[in-house]
């Protein structure tokens, strides 16, 4: 490559000795030294740490050995083929004070060029200062996530609806059940994973099993709609209310058309004050079909994103993908992370 | 008239006065932090009509190398 860069900064993964130095630049230079990947060693090393090295990379200036800039990532399979396994960024992370500009913008080309993942999805964009970079620098696009929900019955504790919209779609014909997974061996008999690895991003089976039967702070819901579609699920709780976030899809997404009376069931017989989904690149005709409206970006309906603490406003998601035929979910990238862990 | 346009961008993006410009680097004032740099960058390729390369963004490191960037894009000032 050979840039202003590296004249004064070395890039590369980072050793599993630095973690400790990388919690210590986050409480540094986050904005908040309480943040859980700042204190929590045991979590930090959950999210980036599965492997020998941190899957993290590091800008070191070459001057003082100190890190200029850190770029984590999910890798979505167990084993890195370049190429051919997908990936998510996490945070991103830059020391204001170094002397060359847009140093974290020039990491992240960097880990792209050096990992050349076949697809990539960079949730969590700031609009203000890495919003602009990415379409200059990296001529990609970002995008809003479009939010969609069903209310239930009863609303108010958690979401505000001031006016309630109804899909005025008409439901599909053929209405399929939503089947509980307790395990990954249940789900992987029911879901035919083999048929998916095409679709973008794929998660493997080490991918699933960790990050969704086995996290170590939430506990998730996996529905499965015949052999081609999981959700994975979560509840959220506030003020003795209950609501339901989709917070990814796996295999086929457009199977949530079939599930509209599913949906509601699951609705009724929890009492979920709403179900509700973020995502990018749904058929907006299969989303209806099963019931779901759009939450827009001024509307007067609130449906909440952050819990932890609880905020009753709508927020919008921004999300950098390289290409359009790359799905995005909440949980992907670390946007479905908690902040607070309850000892 | 470019010096004027120059220095009028300078001061406007980064809120600074004339005084501050000679000797002026990047992180030199608080408000030539990489947001300030982008949108100086911004600044200047509208006013002079002109499309920075990466490599001219990233060296664009101080008020005097940016007047040698610029002079590459037949702006001379």
């Amino acid at each position: 490559m050979g840039n202003r860069y590296d004249e004064e900064y070395e890039f590369r993964l980072a050793y599993d000795y630095e973690v400790p130095k990388i919690m210590e630049f986050i409480k540094k230079y986050w904005g908040n030294p309480k943040h859980i990947l700042a204190t929590n060693e045991s979590f930090f090393r959950y999210e980036y740490c599965p492997f020998a090295r941190p899957n993290i990379y590091l800008a070191i200036n070459k001057a003082n050995g100190e890190i200029a800039a850190m770029h984590c990532m999910y890798f979505y399979s167990k084993e890195y083929v370049r190429g051919q396994t997908d990936m998510a960024t996490g945070m991103l992370l830059a020391n204001p004070t170094v002397r060359v500009p847009f140093i974290g913008i020039e990491l992240h080309k960097r880990v792209l060029l050096d990992l050349k993942p076949r697809s990539y999805i960079a949730p969590g964009i700031d609009m203000k200062t890495s919003a602009p970079l990415i379409k200059r620098f990296l001529k990609h696009k970002v995008e809003r996530m479009r939010h969609f929900y069903i209310a239930g019955n009863d609303t108010g504790k958690i979401s505000r609806i001031v006016k309630k919209v109804h899909s005025n779609a008409k439901k599909n014909d053929t209405q399929l059940d939503l089947v509980l997974f307790n395990t990954a061996d249940e789900m992987y008999k029911q879901f035919c994973d083999e048929r998916f690895k095409e679709r973008r991003p794929y998660k493997d089976r080490w991918y699933v099993e960790r990050r969704y039967f086995n996290h170590p702070v939430y506990k998730y819901y996996m529905y499965g709609i015949a052999d081609s579609t999981v959700f994975v699920c979560k509840e959220v709780k506030r003020n003795k209310a209950k609501a339901l976030r989709i917070l990814d899809i796996l295999g086929d997404p457009s199977a949530i058309k079939y599930v509209g009376d599913a949906l509601e069931k699951l609705i009724n017989d929890n009492e979920y004050e709403y179900i509700d989904l973020y995502e990018q690149k749904m058929n907006d005709e299969d989303l209806l079909a099963a019931g779901f409206v759009e939450r827009l970006e001024d509307d007067v309906n609130i449906i909440p994103n952050y819990f932890e603490p609880f905020v009753q406003e709508n927020k919008e998601i921004w999300v950098n993908r390289r290409d359009d035929e790359t799905f995005c979910f909440k949980a992907d990238g670390d946007q479905d992370r908690p902040s607070i862990i309850n000892n | 008239m470019n010096l004027e346009k120059y220095d009028e961008i300078f001061m406007e993006a980064l809120e600074l006065t004339k005084d501050q410009l000679d000797g002026l680097e990047y992180q030199g004032v608080s408000s030539w932090d990489s947001v300030g740099h982008m949108n100086l960058i911004g600044e200047i390729e509208d006013a002079f009509n002109i499309e920075m390369e990466t490599d001219d963004v990233i060296a664009f490191s101080s008020y005097e190398k940016g007047k040698e960037i610029l002079s590459k894009y037949g702006v001379e000032i």
